[in-house]
């Protein structure tokens, strides 16, 4: 029994034995050593336990499939996944895979805040609390902020009076990505008032009681101190401007009571006067400042002393003297100005003496003091000043010029100013001229790109400022060419007489640096391929300021983000740079609306027979609605719906009734997509409906556009378009037998169009530029064979001329010419009667009409608020485009020019003087410059918020008769925004 | 015997099973192999930075602490040194420092630390070459500040007088110095102290839990 027992016992400690020599060898003690260096099978992103699609984050990953895991690329994908602050937390694991390693890329994201939330005794109404929030950090967008938004409610609170407040912050997760920060607050009781006090005024009372201190009420600092300071404000209006007050709270073992002690000291009431000779007193506010700066202290006296004496120099009193005295008495200080303006002086003889290398007149020149000038010395300072600085632009570094007075006896005549002599000494110096220029150390861009960026040569005059504009130029190459720490010196080496100068340039250019990684963030919406598209940065290129600006400028551009920054990060250790790009979504949705009104004489039908034609001046409010969205699917689309509509007068045919209503309004969506396809211009889509009111007819048209525009250079813009679209006159005003043929036979037309432009537009501002050029040129293409009802071609040319009259001058001069030509494209068309069928001749054949205009809608007008503003709306025209009442049918043929002058007179308002001339001919081969109609005008600017408002009226230099016996108005009158060109 | 051997053999069939391991898990836990625990004004701090900085002190004999707080003053002193264009230290001085590590923690150890830690010769030259600068800084600006008068001096002698006088010997000049000494390093580490907390409320500092 004993050895069976025994045997059981030895196989049982064998085969333990066995078993444990066979389990694998025990775990390192730090397992992921052994990971590093293993090869990679796979990387993933992953957030809450699944894959993450996130562009961003996946790019800033630097693991890459079949490298070795290496210690360096965790630390950089970490670094980089912390630099786009997308997540709160971020780890990188690894699992076993084969004779690899899965890695894991495990992040949390940032969730984003939706809202913020009081709940409990808040003490306070919610805005007064969001007010705070929103005052002292904007937006929040950032959960982790929720503790210092925590303490600075409890500020507020306890500014406010609860002083025990608590507030206890909370995180409540609203789906996977965003949150709701709430606070919990126990605002507690408000403290209340217990004693209060004010000492230094005699009706303490009534003191308490506009500071709302009195015992019992509410303790609040933020309100008492608004208080006090509209108090002290009362009181320096009426001239104590020293008056000045400190408050003091506190609250015993019960945080609830409050002691409030506000100490005043009033000071005296404080006057001012001058004696001797008294200064302008239109200048007295910005030379005695005592009241606006509410102080009477010895450093603002003595500044009000120094500017009234240069005051009274700069006027040509060169000895004028200005001292003050303080005149105390109980309550009240006078501040006394004694002025002595001396006698004036008027500058006599000016010589300039020592000049060799320029002519005394140069100098002189450069000055600009005359004989008979104010005797003011800080300008004959400023003329030597000028001179000095010529001579050194030459070449003479050491040139130095003085100034110096000398008085005349007095001649004793009353009211004759004193005369000063004025000579300028001139030392000019040797001429110093550049020698040798080494430059050294500019071993990797080389000394040619160096020179090439400067201006500094062998044989020029040496001139310090321009060696230092050689020094930028040398260090914005080496910082656009990846050179960031870049050092550069200059030593001039002067000749003994210093008639020559050699400089050293010496360049440590510091290390090579190039981008490493870009990363982006701050992107919901817009993709990152869009976003990367305009940062010319890829990887390995050099670091750049001017690129770095130039991507800056180009994501800003874009029009999608309310703000952009691009900043180039170091990376430890490295010598490359990640590029940063931090953006900030617009809105995707906008909506817009307004209203307004515009104004103009406008042609009608009268009822009365003598006169069956007469303009009137009406009014016609209007009012629009733009709603838009942009980013559409990540990338830089946008559509937009517009509507706007205009309550108008409108005339029944021939002269019948007449209706107010929406008779003029416009519809339209519009698609737009900059760079679509890849291709650099932008394409835009448009569809419309409008229905506009004119002066011999109405019109309703409907039709769609697509277009193509590009950049061709700085300034340039070609543009292609194709429209198709449908035209329906109703209303017309002329009389059916004396309109054109085209409108009988065509009054609705289907045109199919291609058009051409090229703009060229150097404007400084859109609505109301000061200078710069605008000038474009439309060629227009319908054609029967593309679709059209009618063909023709027509071409429009314009070009705007705005310039300031001075460099400091707010006067602006505007010119303008437009020149237009079209002709129709000969179409035979069958004549039929009102029921649709033929018109036979006597011998029973169809009659055929030839017709070669253009449709009226496209036939050119002239007369109103943006052309000729001496006339009403298309009233402009020659004999063969008007009918007898006077109604245009228009032309093929335009030529109108303008000229402007507009003078602002205040900030906001302005006047201008213009003059326009202009025609339109019935056919191009009638065009004549020598029948131009001309009008001259007057008109009114208001810069309002949204652009100039104006009023102009314009006046006719000759006034015709039309084929009714009446007689055209001598005037016209408009109102609108915006110039008129 | 038949029954001995039977009963040997569900003996042994038994104990082997227990004496074996557990059958390999399904699916492994997967390795943590570096984190960010922390950002500074957007330095990211990461475990591995906290595993290289605890075996550097350890070299150095320094005092072990919370090395995630000490990473994060670290890196708030570094900024306020890169603001001061604080010269960069002789390439003796920081070979001598880094001999002193390398001496300390001995060639195996310095080359896990390399692969595991990416503690290379690079970023280890660069991390010594900080430390240096910041002793640089903080040695300018604040050992002249914390430099006590003499009256000041005494009283602190006078309320240590314990830790600075021997017993049964009048205090001189020796003892005396031992406390300017100690008094110096004592408002040196206050007028950090108070440096660092201003550094730290004005910073964006993001801790993450551990």
């Amino acid at each position: 029994m004993r050895a069976r027992r025994l045997a059981a016992a030895m196989v049982a400690v064998a085969t333990w034995l066995a078993g444990a020599v066979a389990a694998p060898p025990a775990l390192a003690a730090d397992p992921s050593a052994n990971m590093v260096g293993a090869r990679i099978a796979s990387v993933r992103l992953v957030a809450d336990g699944a894959p993450l699609d996130d562009p961003s984050a996946l790019r800033a990953i630097t693991l890459r499939t079949g490298d070795a895991l290496r210690m360096e690329d965790v630390r950089e994908s970490l670094r980089h996944l912390a630099l786009i602050e997308r997540f709160d937390r971020v780890r990188v694991e690894a699992l076993p895979a084969g004779d690899g390693v899965d890695v894991q890329v495990v992040v949390t994201p940032v969730r984003a805040v939706a809202g913020i939330v009081f709940t409990g005794d808040t003490g306070l109404p919610h805005r007064r609390l969001r007010r705070a929030i929103d005052e002292r950090f904007g937006a929040i967008r950032r959960v982790r902020r929720i503790d210092d938004i925590a303490r600075l409610l409890t500020e507020t609170l306890a500014q406010e009076g609860f002083r025990g407040a608590r507030v206890t912050p909370h995180v409540d997760p609203r789906g996977r990505r965003e949150a709701i920060l709430r606070f919990d607050i126990a605002a507690g009781p408000q403290a209340r008032i217990a004693r209060s006090s004010v000492a230094g005024v005699t009706d303490d009372a009534e003191w308490r009681r506009r500071l709302a201190l009195e015992p019992g009420q509410a303790w609040n600092e933020f309100e008492v101190r608004r208080h006090l300071d509209r108090e002290l404000a009362r009181y320096r209006e009426r001239g104590y401007y020293e008056i000045r007050a400190d408050l003091e709270a506190t609250a015993d073992a019960d945080p609830t009571q409050v002691d409030v002690a506000v100490s005043v000291v009033v000071g005296p009431v404080v006057t001012w006067r001058f004696e001797g000779d008294a200064p302008d007193t239109k200048k007295l506010g910005a030379l005695v400042p005592i009241a606006r700066e509410g102080s009477v202290d010895e450093d603002l006296l003595e500044d009000t002393q120094r500017a009234l004496e240069a005051d009274l120099r700069a006027q040509g009193y060169p000895q004028a003297r200005v001292t003050y005295r303080r005149d105390a008495s109980p309550g009240t200080l006078a501040i006394v100005f004694v002025v002595a303006r001396g006698e004036p002086a008027v500058l006599g003889a000016i010589t300039v003496d020592g000049a060799q290398a320029v002519t005394a007149e140069t100098l002189l020149a450069l000055g600009e003091v005359r004989d008979g000038d104010p005797f003011v010395q800080a300008r004959l300072d400023t003329a030597a000043a000028l001179m000095a600085r010529y001579l050194t632009s030459r070449g003479h570094a050491s040139a130095g010029v003085a100034a110096v007075a000398t008085l005349r006896p007095a001649t004793g005549a009353p009211a004759t100013p004193r005369v000063a002599d004025v000579r300028f000494t001139v030392v000019e110096g040797p001429r110093t001229s550049v020698g040798t220029v080494d430059v050294a150390g500019a071993g990797t861009l080389g000394v040619a790109a160096v020179r090439g960026v400067m201006g500094t040569r062998t044989g020029v005059p040496y001139v310090p400022t321009s060696v230092l504009a050689d020094r930028v130029a040398i260090e914005r190459l080496y910082l656009n060419r990846g050179f960031p720490d870049v050092r550069i010196t200059i030593v001039p080496t002067f000749s003994a007489d210093q008639s020559r100068v050699d400089l050293a340039f010496t360049i440590v250019e510091g290390a090579f640096v190039t981008v490493d990684h870009l990363l982006i963030t701050g992107n919901d919406r817009i993709s990152y391929d869009t976003i990367a598209r305009e940062v010319p940065l890829p990887s390995g290129t050099p670091i750049g300021v001017d690129a770095i600006a130039e991507s800056q400028r180009r994501l800003a551009a874009l029009g999608l983000f309310r703000r952009v920054r691009v900043d180039d990060v170091p990376e430890p250790g490295k010598v490359a740079r990640d590029v940063v790009v931090v953006v900030e979504e617009t809105e995707s949705t906008t909506f817009g609306y307004g209203v307004g009104l515009e104004g103009g004489d406008r042609l009608r039908t009268s009822s009365d027979p003598t006169q069956p034609s007469e303009e009137r001046f009406e009014l016609a409010p209007r009012g629009f609605v733009e709603l838009g969205r942009r980013n559409l699917w990540g990338k830089n689309r946008s559509i937009n719906l517009f509507g706007r509509a205009s309550l108008k007068q409108r005339d029944d045919a021939d002269g019948g009734s007449s209706r107010l209503g929406v008779n003029d309004y416009r519809a339209l969506v519009t698609f737009r997509e900059p760079r679509a396809f890849g291709l650099e211009g932008t394409i835009q889509a448009t569809a419309f409906v409008e229905q506009a009111i004119r002066s011999s007819f109405n019109f309703r048209r409907r039709g769609v556009n697509a277009e193509f525009s590009q950049r061709a250079a700085s300034r340039l813009t070609l543009t292609g378009r194709y429209s198709l679209g449908s035209t329906t006159l109703f209303d017309a005003q002329i009389p059916e037998a004396d309109r054109p043929l085209i409108d009988r036979l065509f009054p609705q037309v289907r045109l199919s169009t291609w058009s051409t432009a090229l703009v060229l537009d150097t404007r400084d501002d859109v609505l109301d530029p000061s200078r710069g050029w605008l000038v474009s040129t439309d060629l227009d293409l319908a054609g029967r064979r593309v679709g059209s009802e009618v063909g023709y071609v027509k071409t429009f040319t314009q070009a705007f001329a705005y310039r300031r009259l001075g460099q400091a001058s707010r006067v602006v001069v505007a010119g303008g010419a437009r020149l237009g030509f079209a002709t129709g494209f000969e179409r035979t068309v069958q004549r039929l009667n009102e029921d649709g069928g033929p018109v036979l001749d006597p011998d029973g054949q169809p009659i055929y009409d030839v017709i070669k205009d253009l449709p009226a809608s496209e036939r050119f007008y002239a007369g109103g608020d943006t052309t000729v503003r001496g006339f009403a709306l298309d009233r402009l025209g020659a004999e063969s485009t008007l009918d007898r009442n006077g109604f245009p049918s228009g032309g093929n043929a335009l030529v109108i020019v303008n000229g402007e002058v507009r003078v602002p007179v205040t900030r906001t308002l302005g006047g201008v003087a213009f003059v326009d001339a202009g025609n339109v001919f019935s056919r191009a081969s009638e065009f004549d410059m020598g029948s131009l109609r001309a009008t001259l005008g007057l008109g009114a600017r208001y810069k309002s918020p949204v652009g100039p408002i104006r009023i102009d009226v314009g006046f006719k230099l000759s006034r015709r008769t039309f084929g009714n016996g009446t007689r055209e108005d001598g005037y016209a009158i408009h109102v609108s925004l915006g110039q008129a060109f | 015997m038949l029954t001995t051997w039977r009963t040997v053999v569900a003996i042994a069939a038994i104990t082997g099973t227990l004496g074996q391991p557990a059958p390999p898990q399904a699916q492994p836990a997967p390795i943590v192999i570096d984190a960010i625990v922390a950002t500074v004004n957007g330095q990211v701090i990461t475990d591995s930075d906290v595993r290289a900085a605890a075996h550097l002190a350890a070299a150095r004999g320094q005092a072990p602490g919370d090395p995630v707080a000490q990473l994060i003053d670290r890196a708030l002193m570094l900024d306020e040194v890169q603001r001061a264009s604080q010269a960069v230290p002789p390439a003796e001085q920081v070979e001598a420092r880094r001999h002193q590590i390398e001496a300390a923690l001995g060639p195996t150890l310095m080359a896990t630390l390399a692969t595991r830690d990416a503690l290379t010769d690079g970023r280890l030259t660069a991390w010594l070459r900080d430390d240096l600068r910041i002793e640089a800084y903080i040695a300018q600006r604040f050992t002249a500040a914390a430099q006590p008068t003499d009256e000041e001096v005494a009283s602190f002698f006078v309320a240590n007088a314990a830790r600075f006088a021997q017993p049964g010997v009048d205090a001189d000049d020796a003892a005396t110095a031992r406390a300017r000494t100690a008094l110096v390093e004592v408002r040196r580490r206050a007028l950090i102290e108070a440096w660092l907390d201003g550094l730290r409320r004005r910073a964006d500092i993001v801790a993450t839990p551990r």
